[in-house]
């Protein structure tokens, strides 16, 4: 036997299998069925973008990006002694102000309530309470709109003042003059209330999907109930919670007539949230639209584009932001 | 002293009447097949599931007694548990992981810390894997996170349930020895619960076999 002999191997590695899956009728049905109904989804979506687009354009091609950052909104006369000047800024940052105020303050809300209720509340209350959050949730906007007017706002109207007098000094809480109805601050309480239900029951339904193993584990090694929850419960329902919270700014960026009731249409950019002047695109589309001419009725046409795109990137933005906390 | 569990352990469809001492410094092995109830039976002790009727004490302190409402919390009961999936915390480090229980029981973050490294070093662990997450562990490396874990606490009773699950041959015989060891010196309770018969026959004094 030779020392150095060369060791000779051959392998046959086999070339990998195709394997070929015969789709049955039932499931070419079901194939179809589902991808109908999805390219339909985008389909609508296309269409009532386009269909404001095709409204809108004259808008846009008459002021360019002013249409955007302009603040001022003017039908004019309809002659050029006082031609037509519109501009969808101040209604935009108005949109913004009042859903990030009305996140703001729901959120916080929306998770005690949703921890209360999986891990606080007994078994019949939590049923009961359950079933009267779906039931708020259902309440029409129109409702909220008048009883945020009637009961809420004299409320809130004490706290802006309160507000104004103790962080006056901070610039989003000062007011050029002391009144304070009809306010961003008043419409952002009761987008909060309009978005809580919706934000607890996603938050709600994400907790309840937290590991009870590892619960159980913190537990084990001595947590109280609020560490578990902290330390288990809150992670894991992070991202759950940024998508319950981006589903509440969705409604909240497009809430109409409750806005319309509570708050000043005023044509100006407006960061002073307890002052009483605001509004946002979906209310002033709503307040104009039964007495706008047909030049007007196109710039209403491009401001609901914008604000179709506002909500379109807002989306996207939960949908990045998600992924991102689930990864991490 | 003993640790003395005299009653009905029950979950779901099973249910067991056990009549269990452990003398200080023993190694009470807990043997049976998937599903028998072994991890139950630990859960118990640890105080995540109540006894159905019957007693539980420890050192003559009463921690379950259905009948007389005596219910000591999780926190109260001085256990270290190693569940039988390890149940690490995944969003956290390794350092955090650890001292976890220490925290969770109110000690001050810098006494925690210096703890929890003894303890890292005890078991095997390089400090440098303090700020590490626990997913980016090796099987054997989390089984010495969860075993730091428990012993960190300095608990009275040490739980460990299928102590090497989903460790790779390469780690199992410098785990088993790690494991030798950790219960040679320490001076409570401990009952490990195992389907694998070696494991519980080379560590452990006494044997309780579940069906």
């Amino acid at each position: 036997m030779q020392a150095d002999a060369e060791l000779e191997v051959s392998i046959d590695i086999p070339e990998h299998r195709k394997l070929q899956v015969t789709q049955g009728t039932p499931d070419r049905i079901f194939r179809y069925i589902i991808t109908t109904g999805a390219y339909f989804s985008l389909a609508v979506l296309a269409m009532i973008a386009g269909f404001l687009l095709y409204r809108g354009f004259q808008i846009f091609s008459d002021f360019g990006l002013g249409f955007i950052t302009g603040a001022k909104w003017d039908a004019g006369s309809g002659d050029e002694t006082a031609p037509a000047v519109f501009g969808v800024a101040a209604m935009l940052v108005g949109s913004l102000v009042i859903a990030i105020m009305a996140i703001a303050i729901a959120l916080p809300f929306a998770v005690i309530s949703a921890l209360f209720l999986e891990y606080y509340a007994p078994l019949a209350i939590r049923r009961f309470l359950i079933s009267i959050l779906d039931l708020v949730a259902a309440i029409p906007s129109v409702i909220y709109g008048i009883w945020g007017y009637a009961i809420l706002m004299p409320h809130v109207v004490g706290w802006s003042k309160s507000l104004n007098s103790w962080f006056g000094w901070f610039p989003l809480f000062d007011v050029p003059a002391p009144i304070f109805d009809r306010s961003p601050f008043v419409a952002g309480v009761l987008l909060a209330l309009m978005v809580l239900p919706i934000t607890t029951s996603v938050a709600r339904e994400v907790y309840s999907q937290a590991p009870r193993d590892q619960i159980d584990a913190a537990y084990g090694l001595g947590a109280t109930k609020w560490g578990a929850l902290r330390t288990v419960v809150l992670p894991f329902g992070k991202s759950g919670l940024i998508g319950g919270a981006m589903l509440g700014l969705g409604r909240a960026l497009g809430e109409t007539i409750a806005v319309y009731l509570v708050l000043n249409l005023v044509f100006k950019i407006n960061l002073q949230v307890l002052a009483s002047a605001g509004g946002n695109v979906a209310s002033m589309i709503a307040t104009r639209f039964g007495e706008a001419g047909p030049y007007e009725l196109r710039a209403l046409m491009a401001a609901g584009l914008v604000l179709f795109l506002l909500t379109l990137v807002v989306n996207a933005l939960a949908t990045l932001i998600v992924n991102r906390s689930k990864v991490q | 002293m003993t640790l003395s569990l005299v009653g009905t352990v029950r979950r779901g469809s099973f249910f067991h009447n056990i009549d269990l001492r452990v003398e200080r410094g023993e190694v009470f092995g807990i043997v049976g097949r998937n599903g028998a109830g072994k991890s139950t039976l630990l859960h118990t002790i640890a105080g995540l599931i109540g006894l159905s009727d019957g007693e539980l004490s420890v050192n003559g302190t009463v921690w379950d007694n259905p009948s007389s409402h005596t219910w000591l919390e999780p926190g109260e009961r001085s256990c270290g548990v190693v569940f039988q999936d390890l149940r690490l915390f995944p969003r956290m480090t390794v350092m955090q992981n650890i001292s976890f229980g220490l925290r969770s029981r109110g000690i001050a973050q810098h006494e925690a810390t210096d703890r929890a490294t003894v303890m890292m070093q005890s078991v095997g662990l390089d400090v440098s894997y303090s700020s590490r997450n626990v997913q980016q562990l090796s099987g054997g490396e989390r089984q010495r996170v969860a075993l730091a874990r428990a012993l960190v606490l300095q608990p009275e009773v040490l739980l460990l349930d299928e102590p090497f699950t989903g460790v790779d041959q390469h780690s199992l015989g410098g785990l088993r020895n790690l494991l030798k060891e950790v219960v040679a010196e320490f001076s409570g309770y401990v009952v490990l619960v195992s389907h694998n018969q070696t494991d519980i026959e080379t560590i452990s004094s006494r044997t309780l076999m579940i069906q």
